[in-house]
């Protein structure tokens, strides 16, 4: 089923063109799986970087969860919003940039421009994991107003 | 409905570049790209910009960077710090990735302490009077005019005010900003306070505010163009970021 899951994300990934965005509304059991073909496969076939605005849990724990699956982080590059909040270590060498709180909506758009200007504006792919954990943080009026300069900040760079 | 004849539009259209090509000689390009796009395309040439706010805002940050992607397009800059030695304030700003020492030790970009501009002025426990203020002027003229600098810093403006006399401050205001205009010096006053009522908004033909602005226990770094002398600019809030890419501007959210 969690397979099934996966094969469905990444075929749904494949039909829509660049520089839009997607929700996938997916269960507990699908997660590992889904993010795996979306970090993993998707990426690595089509070329592509992967920022992960870490919203749930920390860019360390998810980097772990990812090693542990043998996927190659290089070309990961995570905005950790959690850290910061939870007193984690904020050592996540090169590749991540950590963000206060979650909150601070404005930040993370600012440190994804960041990395995509790092990046040299090579296409990449922003996984914001997850929407629901930001919904819980902030209103709905901000959180879209939010979603929308992200989009539009991507698309531009 | 009127239609404009071909007689009339294509004079016009070949007269767009020219248009483009004057209105870029009366702005200045920062090189900040997100900066840029409020103030209107770039700061007036020959202006004197006040850039005013809170310790830790990242006036500094601001005006490092504008000399430094000045220099790196070809346009000669000067710091004068009043405050902390040249290298000092360096290691104070935050790191810039496109920094080349090259543009230093080529003349590019020339870092000066107060004391060279003050040598003629300053007595000892004694407030600069309008004539020390004046010498001070012709002192920084003259580094302009033999350096060919079309940009310039002061950062900051505020310990050197505290220094000098009143009438003997606006004067030196007044002549700075005559100074700057006529050598098409575009000139950054980094000023440590957030209060827009003193004699050097007068003179200051755009000025940008810094600070913080706290939303739910959230402190962000906002920036804000509240005037800009010929030029359309956003008067909005944006939140910034000084990074290792230089400063990062974003919209600040409304949430309405």
């Amino acid at each position: 089923m969690t397979e099934e899951a996966k094969e469905q994300v990444i075929a749904k990934m494949e039909e829509i063109g660049p520089a839009v965005g997607i929700v996938l509304n997916i269960n507990m059991e699908s997660y590992f799986d889904v993010l795996t073909g979306l970090v993993d496969t998707f990426s690595k076939k089509k070329g592509l970087n992967c920022i992960y605005i870490a919203s749930s849990v920390s860019a360390s724990t998810i980097s772990s969860a990812l090693t542990s699956l043998d996927i190659n982080t290089k070309d990961v590059y995570f905005v950790d919003c959690v850290s910061y909040g939870v007193m984690e270590s904020l050592d996540g060498g090169e590749n991540t940039v950590y963000v206060e709180s979650q909150t601070m909506l404005e930040n993370i758009v600012l440190k994804v421009e960041y990395m995509f200007k790092k990046l040299d504006g090579k296409p990449s792919l922003v996984i914001l994991d997850s929407i629901n954990s930001m919904a819980m943080n902030n209103g709905t009026n901000i959180l879209s107003e939010f979603v929308q300069v992200l989009m539009s900040s991507s698309s531009r760079i | 409905m009127r239609l404009i004849s071909q007689e009339t539009l294509y004079p016009l259209i070949r007269m767009l570049p020219e248009m483009a090509k004057k209105a870029e000689e009366r702005r200045c390009v920062t090189g900040i790209e997100g900066l840029d796009r409020i103030i209107g395309g770039g700061l007036p040439v020959g202006g004197t910009i006040l850039v005013a706010g809170i310790c830790g805002s990242g006036k500094s940050a601001l005006g490092v960077e504008f000399l430094v992607r000045g220099a790196l397009m070809g346009q000669k800059g000067m710091l004068i710090s009043t405050v902390h030695s040249t290298e000092k304030l360096m290691t104070l700003t935050p790191s810039l990735d496109f920094f080349d020492k090259k543009i230093v030790d080529s003349g590019m970009l020339k870092m000066v302490g107060i004391e060279e501009a003050m040598k003629f002025a300053k007595m000892e426990h004694q407030l600069i009077d309008i004539e020390g203020a004046m010498q001070m002027l012709t002192s920084i003229k003259g580094m302009i005019t033999s350096g060919s600098v079309k940009r310039l810093v002061i950062d900051s403006i505020t310990p050197l005010l505290m220094e000098m006399e009143p009438s003997a401050g606006r004067e030196f205001l007044k002549g700075l900003a005559n100074i700057l205009y006529e050598k098409k010096c575009t000139g950054i006053l980094v000023s440590e306070t957030s209060q827009l009522d003193n004699y050097e908004t007068i003179v200051a033909d755009g000025i940008i505010t810094l600070g913080n602005f706290e939303r739910r226990g959230d402190i962000l770094r906002v920036i804000q163009v509240v005037k800009m002398s010929g030029a359309a600019h956003s008067r909005s809030r944006y939140v910034t970021d000084s990074t290792s890419l230089g400063l990062l501007l974003t919209p600040m959210l409304r949430g309405l």
